[in-house]
C-alpha cells in the first residue's frame, strides 16, 4: 500500500523543510515541497533484473602486442553482446599495456559476469567498469477532479502492471482550485511496458472524467 | 483555364483579391488566359463567359451584401449546369456533420469531369476515398492543399517534394486558436475563459469555440493528412480526440516547473490517429507561440522536416488556393509539351 494521506493536508505545514522527506516509510517516500506533495517509488537494480538491455562502459589495459584486442572483444560477442563502440589509446602506453575503451550492450547481468570471468582467464585488466539500465521514460499530466485516494489507485494501478523501474507522482495540495493537476514521471524497464501505461491511464481518465496530457515520448 | 468560385465570404474573397493581383503574371508564366466564368455566394451568383473582373466582384460584395443576381430559389447545382468551366474553386464553409453544401459541389464538379480545388475540409475529412475514386474515375483532379495549415505547405510538400521519403509520423499544430489560448494562459497567467474570450474578441475564436477547443477543426485536419500522406482510408469519426477546455492554470503551471508547455497537437502515422493536448518542452518546435501553425515530418532519409507557418486568414488560405491552381495549370503545360 502507498503512504498517501487519506486527505490533502490543509492548511500547507509552513514548517516543512522543502525537499526533506516528511514520511519515509520504506518506499516508496512522500515528500512535501512547497505546496505540492511528491510520492516516489523505486526499485533497485541488481541480478535479478533480467530481460532489458545493459549498456555497459568498460576500460581495458591490454598488452601491446598483436591479438591481444581480438581477445578482449571475443567473449563480449560470444555471450551474446553488442559492441557499440571501440577507442584504442595507442599513445598512452603504461608498463607495456595500452588503454581501449569499450561500450558494449548485453541483455543480462549474468551475461556481464561471463564476459568479465572470460576476461580474467584471458589476463584482460578492466581498469574501470560502468553499466546503465536502459529504460523507458513516460510523463502524464493529469486535470481534474483528484483525491488523494484516486492518486494512490493510479499509483498501484501502475504499479501491478509490472515492468515497472520508477514512478514518481507529484501533485498540488493548493487549497484554492477546485480541480487538482498531478504530474506522472516513471520508467519502465521494457518499451512495451510504455503502452501498457498508457492504456490504463487513458481508461483511467475515461473512467473518472479526467483530462490525461500525454508528453511527447522522445 | 475558366474558373468558377464557389463561396464568396473570406476565402473566396481572398482568392478573388489573389486573382486580382496575380492573374496577368500566371497568364504570362502558362501562357494561358485564367478566366473567373462564374463565382456564387449563399444567396446569389454572377456569371460571364468573357470572364468577370475579380475587383468589381469584391466591390459589389461590399456594397450590395451579394455578388450578383439572387439565386431565387435555384440551387447552385442547377446553376453549375449552364457554366462551362475547367476548375472549380470551392470555399464554402466546412460542416463537419455531413460536409454539405461543399460536398455536393465537390461531388457534381467531379463527376462532370471538372478539376477541383478546395479548401473546404468538412468533405475530404468525411468522405476523402469516395470523393478521390470519383475524381479517379472521371479523369478529373482533386486538389485540397488549403484544407490545412492554411498558408503552411504541409500536403504537397510531403506528397510532392518528399515523395521519395518514407513519412513515419507527423506532429503537428493545426488550430491556431488553441495555440494562441494556451499561450495567454502561460504567459498572462489568464484563466482558461479569460484567454478564451480575449481569443473571440480579436477574432481568432467564434462565438460558439466548440469547433476550435474541442479538437473538431484539429481532427478534421488530422483525418485529411492521414488519408492523402499515409494512404489511410479513414474519416474524421476516426480520430482520437480530446481538446483543451477543462485545462486549469495549476495545469499550466506545473507543466511550467518541468519546462513544458502544454499544446494541442495532431498525431498522424500509419498506427495513430490522435488530437489531444500534449506536454512539450520548452524550445521544441511544437512549443511554438501566437497563432502559428507547425508539421513536423520524421522521415527515413532526411529526418525531421519541420514546416510553420500562419494557418489561417484571408490571403493566407487563398496562398494555398493558388499553389493548387498553379499546380494544375503546370501540369496542363507540361501536357500540352507532350502532345504538341
Amino acid at each position: 500500500m502507498w503512504p498517501f494521506p487519506s486527505e490533502l493536508p490543509q492548511p500547507i505545514q509552513e514548517t516543512a523543510t522543502a525537499g526533506l522527506p516528511l514520511i519515509a516509510l520504506g518506499r516508496p517516500e512522500l515528500y512535501i515541497h512547497a505546496h505540492i506533495v511528491i510520492i516516489r517509488f523505486a526499485r533497485s537494480f541488481g541480478p535479478h533484473y533480467e530481460g532489458n538491455e545493459m549498456r555497459v562502459h568498460a576500460d581495458l589495459r591490454l598488452k601491446d602486442v598483436p591479438g591481444q584486442l581480438v581477445r578482449a572483444l571475443e567473449p563480449i560477442s560470444a555471450n551474446d553482446g553488442n559492441i557499440v563502440g571501440v577507442v584504442h589509446h595507442h599513445e598512452a602506453v603504461t608498463a607495456g599495456r595500452i588503454t581501449v575503451n569499450v561500450t558494449f550492450e548485453v541483455s543480462s547481468q549474468k551475461s556481464l559476469e561471463h564476459i568479465l570471468d572470460e576476461w580474467k582467464k584471458g589476463e584482460v585488466d578492466v581498469a574501470r567498469l560502468s553499466s546503465m539500465l536502459e529504460t523507458f521514460d513516460f510523463e502524464y499530466l493529469l486535470v481534474g477532479e483528484l483525491s488523494p485516494s484516486d492518486l494512490r489507485e493510479i499509483g498501484e494501478g501502475i504499479e501491478s502492471i509490472g515492468d515497472l523501474d520508477s514512478v514518481e507522482i507529484r501533485y498540488s495540495v493548493s487549497p484554492s482550485a477546485d480541480e487538482k493537476a498531478a504530474m506522472i514521471f516513471g520508467k519502465m524497464k521494457q518499451k512495451s511496458g510504455l503502452g501498457r501505461v498508457d492504456d490504463f491511464l487513458r481508461h483511467r481518465a475515461m473512467q473518472s472524467g479526467i483530462i490525461l496530457i500525454s508528453g511527447l515520448g522522445e | 483555364m475558366d474558373i468558377v468560385l464557389i463561396g464568396f465570404g473570406t476565402v473566396g474573397q481572398g482568392m478573388a483579391e489573389v486573382l486580382s493581383r496575380k492573374g496577368a503574371t500566371l497568364q504570362s508564366s502558362f501562357r494561358e488566359k485564367l478566366r473567373l466564368v462564374g463565382v456564387f455566394d449563399s444567396s446569389s451568383y454572377e456569371v460571364s463567359k468573357k470572364g468577370l473582373d475579380p475587383r468589381e466582384l469584391l466591390t459589389r460584395k461590399e456594397k450590395l451584401h451579394r455578388v450578383g443576381p439572387k439565386l431565387e430559389g435555384k440551387s447552385v447545382l442547377d446553376a453549375l449546369k449552364d457554366i462551362d468551366y475547367d476548375v472549380m474553386i470551392e470555399a464554402t464553409p466546412t460542416n463537419i456533420e455531413d460536409g454539405q453544401p461543399g460536398l455536393g459541389h465537390i461531388t457534381a464538379a467531379l463527376k462532370a469531369g471538372k478539376d477541383v480545388v478546395t479548401s473546404n475540409k468538412g468533405p475530404l475529412a468525411l468522405k476523402y476515398g469516395e470523393l478521390m475514386r470519383l475524381a479517379e474515375k472521371n479523369d478529373a483532379r482533386l486538389r485540397f492543399e488549403a484544407s490545412v495549415g492554411g498558408a503552411t505547405p504541409i500536403i504537397n510538400v510531403a506528397r510532392e517534394l518528399l515523395m521519395g521519403e518514407k513519412i513515419q509520423s507527423i506532429r503537428a499544430i493545426v488550430n491556431g486558436t488553441c495555440n494562441f489560448i494556451l499561450n495567454r494562459m502561460m504567459d498572462e497567467g489568464l484563466p482558461f475563459d479569460q484567454a478564451l474570450r480575449e481569443a473571440q474578441e480579436m477574432g481568432y475564436a467564434e462565438k460558439d469555440p466548440s469547433y476550435d477547443i474541442d479538437g473538431i477543426d484539429s481532427a478534421a485536419k488530422a483525418a485529411i493528412l492521414a488519408n492523402a500522406i499515409f494512404g489511410r482510408d479513414c474519416s474524421y469519426n476516426d480520430v482520437r480526440r480530446s481538446g483543451i477546455r477543462g485545462i486549469t492554470l495549476e495545469a499550466i503551471s506545473m507543466a511550467a516547473e518541468e519546462k513544458k508547455v502544454i499544446r494541442l497537437v495532431a498525431e498522424i502515422s500509419p498506427s495513430r490517429l490522435e488530437v489531444s493536448p500534449r506536454l512539450v518542452p520548452v524550445g521544441h518546435p511544437l512549443a511554438i507561440g501566437g497563432t502559428l501553425n507547425i508539421f513536423q515530418m520524421m522521415t527515413d532519409l532526411a529526418g525531421e522536416v519541420t514546416v510553420a507557418g500562419r494557418g489561417a486568414g484571408r490571403l493566407e488560405t487563398a496562398s494555398a488556393l493558388l499553389s493548387d491552381l498553379v499546380a494544375l495549370m503546370k501540369e496542363d503545360c507540361v501536357v500540352r509539351r507532350r502532345t504538341v
